[in-house]
């Protein structure tokens, strides 16, 4: 089995989350899911506000992911993402508490006159319902 | 005697002035070693973006971002990170004198300036001079994060895209190690992928297209450049205050062992004179 993976990395600004030897990802792009496998052609592409998920011995392990960019190399792949977060490190209370505050806050925002905020904050809504879709 | 007296006060109180120089020192020992790690955890995010970003950059026409386009220079606007506290060696100050230096080029060549503050000291200091400052950060050094990063870009590239001013600086305080702080200046927007090296170049599909692409990287790049600039200051101010801090400490004890040479003397003469005295009066009574 060891032939067939390959290096990932899952970056966000406040340090390195993942960085692991894979057989397999499926992560979120922006214009649908991907796999990658190893041997894949050099990609570069975006990721949005969703599940990352990688396959390592046989078994699927998962991961919330806020929006970035993902390049695909032969033989490793790096994800640069704003936030990250493993599923089995999210609390579910925790979770649902952000998303509330969150939606709050987007409620607050006047789309036509900070569309900047309206999007970054949009966005961290959407990494909230993943977390809570990932650990209920 | 009185000057005994005023000596011995002299040393409780540059006693007491240790204690909080030392206790200064140790909490910024402390405060140093975590913003270390973020710091250096948040450099390999900055150094994949640049990486990628010099890639994309090549292959595309500068013309298609607004961050990427070249203006004749008629307003520059300077973007300081400083520290919100002082007691930290001459950490503010010399940003500060730098910043003036820089405006004074500035306007010598006939160019308009402004700035935006993050950290109290910088403001504090420009405050009553004349620099138009558009936006401040105060009181937030304590809590740094991606989202403030956010913020300072946002009001920076607004002015940038807007056309109101046409290049943007940042000044920070580099961190290298605890003793030593880097003072840097350097030009954030337009961005340029000149003297990123272009030598990883490689070919990818992209998807979807380079110019979308790009336009998403491009202030998230910006984005990353304040942060770690940021991150870069925090880490500096506590190295700096604790080489501050430990220099006072000595300087203290310094002190306090020539107060109390000083303070031994003063008594020993003063018993000398007192038995002189005494002797002195025998012998008369002897007489």
């Amino acid at each position: 089995m060891s032939d067939k993976k390959f290096k990932v990395q899952v970056v966000t600004p406040s340090g390195v989350v993942l960085d692991r030897e894979v057989e397999e990802i499926i992560a979120p792009g922006i214009m649908g899911e991907f796999g990658v496998l190893i041997g894949h052609t050099p990609m570069l592409t975006f990721i949005k506000p969703g599940i990352f998920s990688y396959l390592e011995n046989d078994k699927f392990f998962k991961f919330a992911v806020g929006s970035g960019f993902c390049e695909v190399l032969k033989d490793a792949v790096s994800i640069l993402v704003d936030a990250a977060a493993k599923a089995e490190d999210i609390d579910i209370n925790e979770a649902k508490a952000e998303l509330q505050a969150l939606e709050q806050q987007l409620a607050q925002i006047d789309p036509a006159a900070d569309p900047v905020a309206l999007k970054a904050v949009s966005d961290k809504v959407k990494l909230a319902q993943v977390k809570v879709g990932l650990a209920s | 005697m009185a000057n005994l007296l005023d000596i011995r006060k002299r040393i409780a109180s540059v006693k007491n002035t240790q204690k909080i120089t030392n206790a200064m020192k140790m909490v910024s020992a402390a405060r140093l070693r975590r913003a270390e790690e973020a710091i250096k955890s948040a450099r390999p995010f900055a150094d994949k973006m640049r990486e990628v970003l010099s890639s994309l950059a090549a292959r595309v026409n500068p013309s298609v971002h607004p961050l990427l386009q070249v203006r004749e220079p008629k307003k520059i606007l300077l973007v300081q990170i400083t520290a919100d506290r002082g007691l930290c060696g001459a950490f503010n100050t010399s940003l500060n004198r730098r910043a003036e230096v820089f405006f004074k080029e500035m306007i010598g060549k006939g160019l308009q300036v402004g700035m935006i503050n993050v950290g109290r000291k910088g403001n504090d200091y420009f405050r009553r001079r004349n620099v138009e400052i558009i936006d401040k950060y105060v009181n937030v050094m304590g809590s740094v994060s991606y989202e403030l990063a956010g913020q300072v870009v946002s009001s920076a590239t607004e002015k940038f895209i807007s056309g109101e001013y046409d290049e943007v600086y940042l000044l920070y305080n580099s961190f290298r190690t605890a003793v030593t702080q880097v003072l840097t200046l350097r030009k954030l927007l337009p961005v340029s992928a000149e003297g990123e090296e272009l030598k990883r170049r490689r070919e990818y599909l992209y998807e979807p297209s380079e110019d979308e692409l790009l336009t998403a990287i491009l202030p998230r790049y910006v984005q990353v450049q304040i942060y770690t600039g940021l991150l870069d200051s925090v880490a500096s101010e506590h190295g700096a205050r604790m080489t501050a801090m430990e220099a006072a400490t000595t300087n203290a004890e310094e002190m306090i062992h020539k107060l109390t040479l000083k303070l031994n003397r003063l008594r020993q003469e003063s018993i000398t004179t007192e038995l002189m005295e005494i002797v002195g009066g025998a012998e008369a009574l002897k007489g």
